[in-house]
């Protein structure tokens, strides 16, 4: 929950957007020269409000993920500024739910202890963190799955765990990298429809990277829509379809096949970038 | 799909019935187990027991003398005196390697270049037959416990390396980067996954380093040693003493067991989370 836009104004004059990515480039790693071949990301500029819900997607080696990893701090930008909620990026920034496409439970944790470990990290004692854990899982769905290890739940419990974790953290922006690629597609819509439920009434910002255009129109207020690599921002597009929405359902909404063919339209458009350099 | 639904169509009590009866099912599977085993044991030594009347004691005792040879033993001390040498320097061996053995694990599975410059010379050295050392070892260090230590901990300390170094490079990286991006503290990270992420790899190491310590012990002692069980093997062996031979190798037999039954109970508690999917193998 956030108000108080007047202290933050107050604090960040001309600052309105919760996330500002501005001018960022990434080399690779070991890149020793300035070639533009070096690089993964090209000048990348992206703002996002405060509670607004955004998807990237991008043909694969496009950066996407790179750029994740550059909000959160993970990795550091070979140029450019990036700033969550008015504080410039440097390190790996406190108020950052990472959800990773893996979903980087501890197995030898049981699922409450996978969760109560994200409100430890996020602050909370020990006894309040398992309390909240069991609250989050039971919400999610998982409240018989609680002594339950890893490698006993299928993925996409496991999934809804990792949510759970991140959320037992309590950031105020959520990245998330691709969650459902591994997922078949029945247990996908489940699990996507859990999750757009609690992410609409968190209301938190979040940056939703994915392939799945469906996805990413069925998710976000607005999809970013990237080039091959070196990764730019190619065109973008304002999802205006009502919420809250349903992970299947928006598919049938009056407005959506445009927006697919006009999204499938700049994305053939850069793969035929990259297929034509393979050949 | 039936696994995803929200609570899935078993009731609470549908689900303890279940459980329930497998945990019957596992029992009675555990105890049919335990007689077979038994069996599988008492027919080579009855075997033995017959062969022994048809070529004779004197080649390959007999489980009886053997009992009694034990039983004699354990009366005058020497069963104590040679069986606690034998397993001080496999249990010093194994301590040690396994401390180098992580410590050089973790140092070359964090520093690549350092482990592509060494992988030769190591690989050298591990390919290398350490029982051959063992004559160097005895002549540097003397017939005592030492020479028997370090012989252990040479065959050890590879076997251990080599895990760990494999352990540390498949910890997983969006387990760390999932770590990171909450600020977790460094203790938290070694504590909760570094620490865990390693031990399956260390238990593995150290089930096969188990086997190593003892063959490095006899082997010690069989070429220079005033006392335990590899002496006991050798000397007996010299005097055409059969029975005794073979009673040293029997006490040889039950230490390695009771080792392998030891880990075996540290192993479950430690790894307790992979248990749980072991059992669908097992069964």
């Amino acid at each position: 929950m956030r108000h108080g836009n007047v202290t933050d104004l107050a604090e960040a004059p001309a600052e309105p957007s919760k996330i500002v990515v501005q001018g960022v480039s990434l080399r690779y790693a070991g890149a020793t020269s300035l070639a533009r071949s070096n690089l993964a990301l090209d000048d990348v500029s992206l703002h996002v409000a405060d509670g607004e819900f955004i998807a990237i997607v991008g043909p694969s080696g496009c950066g996407k993920s790179s750029l994740l990893r550059l909000v959160s701090g993970l990795l550091a930008a070979s140029s450019g500024q990036i700033r969550v909620g008015g504080k410039t990026v440097q390190g790996v920034h406190p108020s950052i739910g990472f959800l990773f496409q893996s979903d980087a439970l501890l197995p030898w944790k049981t699922a409450l202890e996978n969760v109560a470990i994200g409100a430890v990290l996020g602050g909370r004692g020990q006894d309040e963190a398992r309390d909240r854990a069991r609250v989050l899982l039971q919400e999610i769905g998982l409240g018989g799955a609680l002594d339950k290890y890893p490698s006993e739940l299928s993925g996409g419990m496991r999934k809804r765990v990792a949510l759970s974790r991140t959320m037992a953290y309590e950031p105020d922006v959520f990245l998330f990298d691709e969650p459902f690629s591994a997922l078949d597609a029945q247990t996908r819509i489940h699990v996507g429809n859990r999750f757009l439920r609690i992410l609409e009434n968190l209301k938190q910002t979040v940056i939703f990277v994915t392939h799945d255009i469906d996805e990413a129109i069925a998710l976000a207020d607005r999809v970013v829509v990237m080039t091959a690599a070196p990764g730019r921002i190619a065109a973008e597009f304002r999802i205006d379809l009502p919420r809250p929405r349903d992970y299947y359902q928006s598919r049938l909404a009056p407005g959506f096949s445009e927006f697919q063919g006009q999204i499938w339209e700049v994305l053939r458009h850069e793969m035929q970038g990259v297929l034509g350099h393979e050949r | 799909m039936s696994v995803e639904g929200n609570g899935g169509s078993l009731s609470a009590a549908d689900e303890f019935e279940f459980e329930r009866g497998r945990r019957r099912e596992q029992q009675q599977r555990a105890r049919r187990l335990r007689l077979d085993q038994l069996v599988a044991a008492l027919v080579p030594l009855a075997l033995w027991q017959l062969a022994a009347q048809w070529i004779g004691k004197k080649w390959i005792s007999s489980p009886v003398d053997v009992a009694g040879r034990i039983w004699m033993m354990m009366m005058d001390g020497s069963l104590v005196l040679h069986t606690w040498e034998t397993f001080k320097e496999a249990m010093l061996g194994l301590l040690i390697g396994v401390v180098f053995g992580v410590v050089g694990g973790i140092v070359l599975g964090l520093w690549r270049r350092l482990s592509d410059a060494v992988d030769p010379v190591v690989m050298g050295f591990y390919s290398l037959p350490r029982v051959s050392l063992a004559p160097l070892f005895i002549i540097w260090l003397g017939i005592g416990l030492l020479a028997k230590v370090t012989l252990v901990a040479s065959m050890v300390v590879f076997v251990v390396l080599f895990n760990v170094r494999e352990g540390v490079r498949s910890i997983d990286r969006e387990i760390i980067d999932s770590f990171r991006s909450m600020n977790a503290p460094r203790s938290a990270l070694i504590r909760h996954v570094i620490i865990p992420s390693l031990m399956p790899w260390l238990m593995t190491a150290i089930r096969i380093g188990i086997g190593m310590s003892l063959v490095g012990a006899v082997v010690g002692e069989l070429i220079g040693a005033s006392k335990g069980l590899g002496w006991y093997v050798s000397h007996s062996s010299g005097i055409y003493d059969m029975t005794g031979a073979i009673t040293a190798l029997f006490i040889l037999m039950v230490l390695a067991m009771l080792f392998n039954g030891v880990l075996a109970i540290v192993e479950r508690r430690v790894l307790h989370w992979r248990r749980s999917n072991d059992s669908w193998m097992v069964g």
